[in-house]
């Protein structure tokens, strides 16, 4: 299926819900194309296979969600199977100060509340998969912090995909509002689900003052591919972290952009991606300063094992009334094995003179020194190695301040250096 | 031969750009225009054989089905090919043994550049080739350098004397459709410098090349190729000046560079093109593409350069690490001010084993320019051991400037140890207020500050460059600072 049209009439069929998602099929049934290889920003990353499969569409029936669930997380959970809301799974407990809802179920008020947010930060004009999400997405999530709220638990959002060749487009929309503090856990999972394909797309509002976290965990499975964007805009004396947790999938390719459109903001991204077989994990990263006095950090860490491939590509673009930015990005790589590949590109573009902006970024292997240390402490080779792979993104997994989703990711951290191992 | 400050302040005094000048010497023109019988008639200008002309009508055939490249990070209008002269010679062109023969114009022009030959032969140990409009002029020190079988010679002289030479080289570096301009100037060069170091010999002194575009309107598409053989060693200086036009000219020259086992080559550059006035009218579009190959083992190729000219700038030179344990390196200086727009940088492409690279490059950016830096490290899965480095800072003076990085780092092999570190920042007031608190007045606290931050590059460059070199950094952030 060579034809980008073909490729979509197999969704054509699929009711658009929402102004915003007729818009978008005009756009992407015109001009717009699927990026190539020949595309800057997907050099690295071959998504042909991707926009030119044949899909179908099927929820299957799932018995329980329980092996999905993080271990020991006391989270609100909103659950989602190929994208469709499952209310059997969800948690519908009212909490105070937080409103949150099906998409396709918003009514009256609320309805027109989401209408007045969605597809209003993420560009769904010039990119492409952007525009494949809001022209087709069946559902999402909607979710409403209210001013001065301080949540106690995290909201979970569970993605799950279940079967062959499926398409899910996933959308999620969240709100933040003025001092209002809030986690989110966007968790994919996967069932059994040979080539398929998830295309999500996160909008993330932080209003005046406000908090937010957000923790993306990708574990799609094995044989699948997930194409993921996040757009984060804040407010004025806004925080907002975002950590990005790559743990399965054939194909991953992460957007992550923030827009810094008040003073006072302070950006951070983190990620890891263990990569191996013949895995491919692309995280690109942008971060747009368009006012002055905002802070932003990133740290990204990568091992790479078999024949994988990592990239990463982070920009830092700071406009000229962006005085007083200070902005710092790094980005580690090692690599374990002879055929494992990672491309990196740390970018900076700067248009105001009173900035500090740094980046940096390395690529080598384990230490031998502290290899022989530790072996000469009784630790054989395979638990020294281990050790310092826990140590090498210990930086990154020490940022995820909530102790069960913390343990559960160094826990598969190490579970997949172990597999590595055997 | 220490740069004092009292002529730091003569020099500071002189707002305008030295060497714009127009030399008015009749010179030997082509029509305007590219087309296959403009390349026959270069071909036939300078008598060359039947296989040179076919290099140059295939590299033509490669170039009209290129597009001009526009990735890089610079904005201009589209230069108009046709629009150029192809073919410019100062028509006193005869050879020359003394001095005394040289058109005095030519000779004034030489002495107000501060490259007089003159001066040049007294002060031991540079021998100038010059190119002017692409064609060279004047080789000194040929005899000398001929005693130690040393080759340095004009490039079309090369061309008729040591045909098998240039046949074996030409084009192994930059092939002749590697991109757009190169493609370009396979097609149409006109002259440039040859040297070949024979096996076992260490160049005794630094050679130099001038290049000076003087006719308006014409492009200048100069090529040279360094061929160091087995064991030898090589410093090659090579600086570049223009008269201020107000149209803006074009620039597309080829360098190659082949280290073969054991060689070493230095390519140091100090260019000074013309920038453009303060409101960026006119000045040199610098789109050049040079390409060092380290083809042996334990070969060396070290680039120095000091931009400070050119309104564009588009510019990356290379090092193509072949030979096991061969070493590349790049320490360059890119200042860009008013409306200047840079976009340079290096590739380092780690193919032999044990091999190493170093990248320091240190951007300046003033007024309303644009400074990028574009840099490229590629380890390749048989690059066992490889070991990069690379450092790329950017200084702003000035609240309308850009500095900007875009380093693509790609590792296909496991014991490859890379390392990038990027930072940007201006000056500090901290450092300004030190400067003016022991009575140095702020444009000259800036001159310091930026030497300062420079100091890494300049060390590298040969010592009479690099006086230069600091005095070009002075006066083009003049007027930049308060």
């Amino acid at each position: 299926m060579a034809n980008k049209l073909d490729f979509l009439k197999q969704f054509d069929q699929l009711t658009a819900l929402f102004p915003v998602q007729g818009n978008a099929r005009a756009v992407i049934h015109n001009g717009l194309d699927f990026p190539t290889t020949r595309d800057e920003y997907w050099k690295y990353t071959r998504v042909t296979s991707l926009v030119e499969s044949e899909y179908v569409r099927n929820v299957p029936n799932i018995d329980s969600i329980d092996a999905f669930r993080v271990p020991g997380l006391d989270a609100q959970y909103l659950v989602f199977v190929n994208g469709e809301y499952s209310k059997k799974f969800s948690d519908t407990e009212h909490i105070e100060g937080v409103e949150v809802t099906s998409m396709r179920l918003a009514e009256g008020e609320r309805k027109q509340q989401m209408l007045q947010h969605l597809d209003q930060y993420i560009d769904s004009e010039t990119q492409a998969f952007h525009a494949l999400n809001t022209s087709y997405f069946l559902d999402g999530s909607f979710i409403t912090v209210e001013k001065n709220t301080s949540l106690s638990k995290p909201i979970c959002i569970l993605n799950i995909c279940a079967g062959k060749r499926q398409a899910n487009n996933i959308r999620n929309l969240i709100v933040v509002g003025e001092m209002a503090k809030a986690e989110f856990i966007s968790l994919h999972e996967g069932h059994e689900n040979e080539g398929s394909f998830t295309n999500a797309v996160t909008e993330l509002k932080v209003e005046q003052g406000g908090d937010a976290s957000l923790y993306l965990i990708q574990n799609d499975g094995p044989e699948s591919a997930h194409i993921n964007a996040i757009q984060v805009v804040q407010e004025k004396d806004s925080q907002s972290k975002v950590v990005t947790i790559t743990r399965t999938g054939k194909l991953v390719r992460n957007n992550l952009n923030f827009t810094v459109a008040g003073q006072g903001c302070e950006s951070n991204m983190y990620g890891v991606y263990f990569t191996s077989d013949k895995q491919h994990v692309d995280n690109h990263t942008y971060v747009d300063h368009l006012v002055p006095n905002c802070n932003s950090n990133e740290l990204y860490k990568g091992v790479m094992s078999d024949r994988s491939t990592g990239v990463f590509n982070g920009k830092i673009m700071v406009h000229r009334d962006a005085q007083q930015t200070n902005a710092f990005q790094s980005n580690q790589n090692i690599l374990l094995s002879e055929r494992a590949t990672i491309n990196t590109k740390p970018e900076l573009e700067i248009y105001a003179d009173d900035v500090k902006c740094s980046h940096g970024c390395t690529i080598g292997q384990l230490d031998e020194e502290a290899m022989f240390y530790l072996q000469t402490r009784g630790l054989g080779k395979a638990a020294a190695a281990k050790l310092l792979v826990q140590a090498f993104s210990g930086d990154v997994t020490a940022q995820i301040t909530n102790d069960a989703l913390r343990d559960m990711v160094e826990g598969f951290l190490h579970q997949k250096f172990e597999d590595q191992d055997a | 031969m220490a740069y004092t400050e009292e002529e730091l302040a003569k020099d500071l005094k002189q707002q305008k750009y030295e060497f714009g000048f127009v030399s008015n010497f009749a010179s030997d023109k082509a029509p305007k225009g590219l087309n296959e019988d403009i390349i026959r008639l270069i071909s036939a200008k300078k008598n060359e054989p039947e296989w040179m002309l076919e290099y140059r009508l295939k590299a033509f055939k490669g170039w009209q089905e290129m597009i001009e490249p526009t990735w890089a990070h610079v904005h201009y209008p589209q230069v108009d090919f046709q629009d150029i002269y192809y073919y410019s010679a100062p028509k006193t062109k005869k050879k020359l043994n003394s001095l005394d023969e040289v058109d005095p114009e030519l000779k004034s022009m030489y002495d107000r550049l501060g490259i007089s030959t003159e001066e040049q032969k007294r002060l031991v140990g540079v021998a100038v080739d010059v190119v002017i409009d692409s064609v060279s002029v004047e080789t000194s020190f040929k005899e000398k350098l001929g005693e130690l079988g040393i080759i340095f010679c004009s490039f079309s002289e090369a061309v008729q004397e040591h045909p098998e030479l240039v046949k074996k080289y030409l084009g192994t570096v930059v092939p002749s459709n590697d991109n757009f301009y190169a493609a370009l100037n396979a097609a149409v060069f006109t002259d440039g410098s040859f040297c070949y170091i024979p096996k076992g010999v260490r160049c005794p002194m630094e050679l130099s090349t001038y290049f000076r575009i003087n006719e308006a309107q014409t492009g200048q598409f100069e090529r040279t190729l360094v061929v160091a053989d087995q064991g030898s060693s090589v410093s090659y200086l090579e600086g570049c000046t223009a008269p201020q036009r107000d149209e803006n000219q074009l620039h597309a020259a080829v360098v190659e560079l082949i280290a073969l086992d054991d060689a070493e080559i230095k390519y140091s550059t100090v260019q000074n093109w013309y920038p453009g006035n303060e409101e960026g009218k006119g000045g040199i579009y610098n789109f050049v593409t040079k390409r060092g190959m380290c083809e042996g083992k334990n070969s060396k190729i070290s680039w120095t350069q000091v931009e400070t000219g050119s309104a564009i700038t588009w510019k990356y030179p290379s090092c193509i690490l072949k030979g096991d344990n061969s070493i590349g390196e790049f320490y360059s200086v890119a200042v860009t001010n008013n409306y200047q727009q840079a976009d340079t940088g290096t590739k380092m492409v780690h193919i032999g084993k044990n091999t190493k690279s170093t990248i320091i490059s240190k951007g300046i950016s003033a007024g309303k320019s644009n400074n990028s830096y574009r840099g490229l490290v590629k380890v390749l899965p048989k690059a066992s051991n490889a070991r990069n480095f690379s450092q790329c800072d950017s200084l702003l003076l000035g609240s309308e400037c850009g500095a900007h990085t875009f380093p693509y780092i790609e590792a296909q092999n496991s014991t490859s140890k890379i390392e990038h570190e990027a930072t940007t920042s201006k000056i500090g007031e901290d450092q300004i207020f030190y400067c003016l608190q022991r009575g140095i007045d702020q444009e000259k606290a800036v001159s310091l500050i930026v030497n300062g931050y420079a100091k890494e590059v300049l060390n590298k460059l040969p010592m009479e460059f690099a006086i230069e070199a600091q005095k070009l950094l002075s006066i083009s952030l003049e007027g930049s600072v308060g």
